[in-house]
């Protein structure tokens, strides 16, 4: 994920933002409160300011799913209670720091509220918003609305259109068009953007009063994210920056410490939003979750000051004056924490910070060292039938017997009613009771056929005459009858395999074993040669040129053949008599 | 040479002067020693003509042996032994013959020894040749398959020209106590004595008899001297005439030496081991003794290949 196209093209490719939204958002809840500071200016600038409000409005789109998953998770409390319960636990802690801070972080609200009535457009309450907000800050401490955070892995796109929903159905009937419209404009298009600028425009202060008694949670949210963190945050940042994530977060922090002029100014504006902040919450939680800082940049604008802020970047510490400047800075933060201190849970594993590895499935290794055992069967086949088998050894050990032969098939565990046994490699029948046709035959297993059958399993190729071959447990359950006739079947299967091979003679495997190569010679050697000189031996008796024939008559052959020994003597003799 | 090309190539007429032509043109115009594939394929057709020995279903046959493969442990261990000791020092034969072609086809011959006594137990109507109990292995056997191998395209055909040739052409020599060989080396005693009788004399005086300086030759049929190439020559002929003719050779080999033998303080040790040798001149020499040889001395040279009984003078 790209944290620059998206900034520079903003909204434009909605998909892409809206990843983002995903991945990053979900995770902090500190995103929710940073976003309700920043939501501010939005509102207000929108005015004077056309391009940054759209960007609010998507901003305030993906915030507001945020802030709908807390909401939503409270009430109903149906998604991964477990996860959610610890890393509650978690943020509340993280709260908790920030609590202490709540005072400078609503003073830094109202006097950016201040600011903004000073240069703002729309004139404000200041005061009614100051007090509302006070209170709701008050209301939502007691409430434990902050338990939501979710790791990054659980969000999933569909859950923000749930959560979209189940804002709406939080808020009141004029948050309703905005928060509707908040997650179509993060995913989709701008035109949904332009409709939200108009009802953030037109509806102003009002609406966002409104919302922000259901946006009471982003507020105590803010309260607890003051800008005190920033030192640990800014060094937590430092060690992030090394991972992909972090590199939306460097964009984001980046921005936000060159930010502090700009914000002022924005805030300035926004000042009347005081009160609405919370309501406002919504657009600022956009702008200050991930891709709020996009939304942001758009807002500050513009390319041109991005490049700046990239340029500056470098420079982490910044002078924390600024509270909205911090929002995303704690986003990171809490990221952090999560990573590198807080053990995490997905399912039945468990993050081990320390080791920085998942824990919690040691016990799938297991397999493993079984595998290690059961040299001779294929392993495949033990891992794969360990369960079924074991409900079925029994059986299959009393026929023990039954259809060797089949034991080729190794991919299924049970075709029909028939088990394959593991051990013995061949099927049983589950079903009770079968007939035990080998029953009265006593076991016998020629030695012999034993080792052919280590070779064969050592061996691919021999392997790959097994299935023409009887079964090694076949012929040795069948016992008296065939120990030689299975090995005149296993010799004329196993070409090169010998039958009365002592075990201890591995060697023996590539003195007596013939590659293809060597046979297809030999063959075509005695070929050439019958092409050639087959003639010199068609009217010849079998008896001589076949060595294994006995039946020689040994007048006639044994006379033709010492005649030729006498030539050389004859040849002498007559020459000397010459 | 190419004329005998021409004439393994041409299905013979008459098989008895063809073959009697081919063995003319062997002694006359020999077969070369080459490196050559093709003319190696051609010293093995002109083998397998003369001894007669059909390569067809030779393939089949070997892996069938070869299938069983190695022999009990007490003979694959001898074989073994052997075999690794086998012309270790003639580079080209190693080059050429692999010490596991050696034991395949010694372990094949073993497998089939058995099986020919076994059927020799059901069969007493065999001929008498094949009554011959060969051994399933004795040493000696992995240098008379030497040549072979080296001579033969394939290793199917090498060991059926060898079982033919342990079979019917020596199989006295293959026998428990070697009977063919020792009658051999009497023969060689006699022969020597007819032929060169002051040699003989000498080599006697000094208790040297033709057990000892000649066994080594008898039983393995010259192939046991150096070079092997020429053995080769040797052999070439002797597939031709008979190999009853290597114990004349054997006594070429000693004449051949002898003013060395006379000189020697120790002829023992000169006998140990002949020198190197030209087949041409060996051969000749051993042709020449033929006309020394009375009829019968040359009748028990003939029979004591193949006759483990005959009775030696």
């Amino acid at each position: 994920m790209s944290i620059r196209p998206l900034t520079l093209n903003g909204l434009d490719d909605p998909e892409t933002s809206f990843e983002e939204l995903n991945t990053t958002l979900p995770r902090f809840q500190s995103h929710e409160t940073s976003t309700l500071r920043d939501s501010a200016p939005p509102l207000s600038t929108s005015t004077y300011l056309p391009t940054p409000s759209s960007i609010g409005t998507s901003d305030t789109g993906t915030v507001f799913s945020n802030s709908a998953d807390a909401f939503w998770s409270d009430k109903q409390g149906d998604n991964d209670q477990d996860m959610e319960v610890e890393q509650d636990d978690e943020f509340l802690n993280d709260f908790q720091e920030f609590q202490n801070k709540k005072d400078d972080f609503d003073d830094a609200i109202k006097t950016n509220f201040h600011l903004r009535n000073k240069c703002g457009s729309t004139p404000f309450k200041n005061v009614d918003f100051v007090n509302e907000f006070d209170k709701k800050l008050n209301f939502e401490l007691d409430k434990p609305r902050l338990k939501q955070p979710r790791s990054m892995m659980e969000l999933k796109s569909r859950r923000k259109l749930s959560n979209s929903v189940s804002s709406k159905n939080l808020k009141g009937g004029n948050s309703v068009r905005f928060k509707k419209s908040m997650p179509n404009l993060a995913l989709f298009s701008s035109t949904i953007r332009e409709e939200e600028e108009e009802e953030e425009e037109g509806k102003g202060e009002e609406q966002q009063e409104q919302d922000y008694e259901d946006d009471d949670t982003q507020g105590t949210i803010l309260a607890r994210f003051s800008s005190d963190d920033e030192g640990g945050f800014l060094t937590g940042f430092g060690e992030l920056e090394d991972e992909p994530l972090d590199q939306t977060f460097s964009l984001s922090r980046g921005q936000d410490l060159k930010r502090p002029p700009f914000l002022k100014r924005k805030s300035a504006s926004s000042l009347p939003l005081k009160i609405s902040p919370t309501q406002y919450d919504i657009v600022k939680h956009d702008e200050l979750l991930t891709p709020g800082l996009h939304s942001r940049q758009r807002e500050w604008n513009t390319q041109q000051e991005l490049d700046s802020f990239r340029e500056e970047r470098p420079v982490r510490r910044y002078p924390s004056h600024n509270l909205q400047l911090h929002g995303p800075a704690k986003i990171k933060t809490i990221k952090q924490q999560i990573d590198h201190n807080t053990p995490m849970k997905k399912g039945s594993m468990v993050y081990n910070p320390q080791t920085m590895k998942w824990e919690g499935n040691e016990n799938v290794l297991n397999k493993f060292s079984d595998v290690d055992t059961a040299n001779r069967k294929a392993l495949l086949i033990k891992n794969k039938l360990q369960r079924d088998a074991d409900d079925h050894t029994a059986k299959q050990k009393r026929y023990s017997d039954l259809q060797n032969s089949r034991s080729a098939s190794r991919n299924q565990k049970v075709v029909g009613n028939m088990v394959l046994d593991e051990q013995n490699l061949r099927w049983v029948s589950i079903s009770e009771d079968e007939a035990d046709p080998f029953a009265g035959i006593p076991e016998i297993n020629p030695p012999p056929v034993r080792t052919t059958m280590k070779k064969r399993s050592s061996s691919p190729f021999l392997r790959s005459q097994s299935q023409l071959s009887p079964s090694p447990s076949s012929n040795g359950n069948n016992g008296g009858y065939q120990s030689t006739a299975a090995q005149v079947r296993l010799r004329k299967y196993h070409s090169m395999r010998s039958l009365n091979a002592p075990p201890e003679d591995l060697a023996l495997n590539t003195t007596f074993h013939l590659s293809s190569k060597t046979l297809e010679k030999f063959y075509h050697e005695e070929n050439r040669w019958n092409r050639k000189l087959a003639s010199w031996f068609i009217p010849q008796d079998e008896t001589i040129t076949g060595v294994d024939e006995e039946t020689m008559d040994e007048s006639t052959i044994g006379g033709k053949r010492k005649s030729y020994m006498y030539e050389i003597r004859n040849m002498v003799i007559n020459s000397t008599k010459d | 040479m190419t004329s005998i090309e021409d004439i393994i190539s041409n299905p013979p007429l008459l098989l008895h002067s063809s073959l009697s032509q081919l063995r003319y043109l062997v002694l006359s115009e020999g077969l070369p020693i080459s490196e050559d594939k093709q003319q190696q394929r051609t010293r093995c057709y002109v083998w397998t003509v003369l001894s007669q020995t059909s390569m067809e279903t030779s393939t089949q046959r070997y892996l069938a042996l070869l299938k069983l493969g190695p022999p009990s442990t007490t003979i694959y261990q001898k074989i073994k032994n052997d075999t690794s000791r086998t012309f270790q020092t003639d580079p080209n034969f190693r080059n050429r013959v692999s010490e596991d072609a050696l034991i395949r086809c010694l372990s094949c011959f073993a497998w089939q020894t058995q099986q020919r006594r076994r059927k020799a137990q059901f069969n007493e109507s065999s001929s008498k040749t094949t009554r011959i109990p060969v051994s399933t292995y004795v040493q000696g056997m992995n240098v008379l398959l030497a040549p072979i191998l080296y001579s033969c395209p394939s290793e199917p055909m090498a060991y059926q020209l060898f079982s033919k040739l342990c079979y019917e052409i020596i199989p006295t020599y293959l026998t428990k106590n070697l009977n063919g060989a020792q009658n051999g080396a009497k023969l060689l005693d006699v022969s020597l004595r007819i032929i060169d009788p002051k040699l003989s004399k000498f080599l006697s005086d000094n208790l040297l008899t033709a057990e000892i300086y000649g066994m080594p030759s008898i039983l393995t049929l010259s192939s046991c001297n150096k070079p092997l190439d020429q053995v080769i020559k040797l052999w070439d002929f002797m597939f031709a005439y008979g190999f009853h003719m290597n114990i004349l050779f054997v006594v070429a080999f000693l004449v051949k030496m002898r003013s060395k033998v006379f000189r020697s303080d120790s002829p023992v040790n000169l006998l140990r081991q002949f020198p190197d040798f030209d087949a041409d001149e060996i051969i000749r020499l051993g042709v020449g003794f033929i006309a020394k040889i009375p009829a019968q001395i040359y009748d028990l040279l003939v029979d004591h290949l193949t006759d483990p009984d005959i009775y030696i003078p």
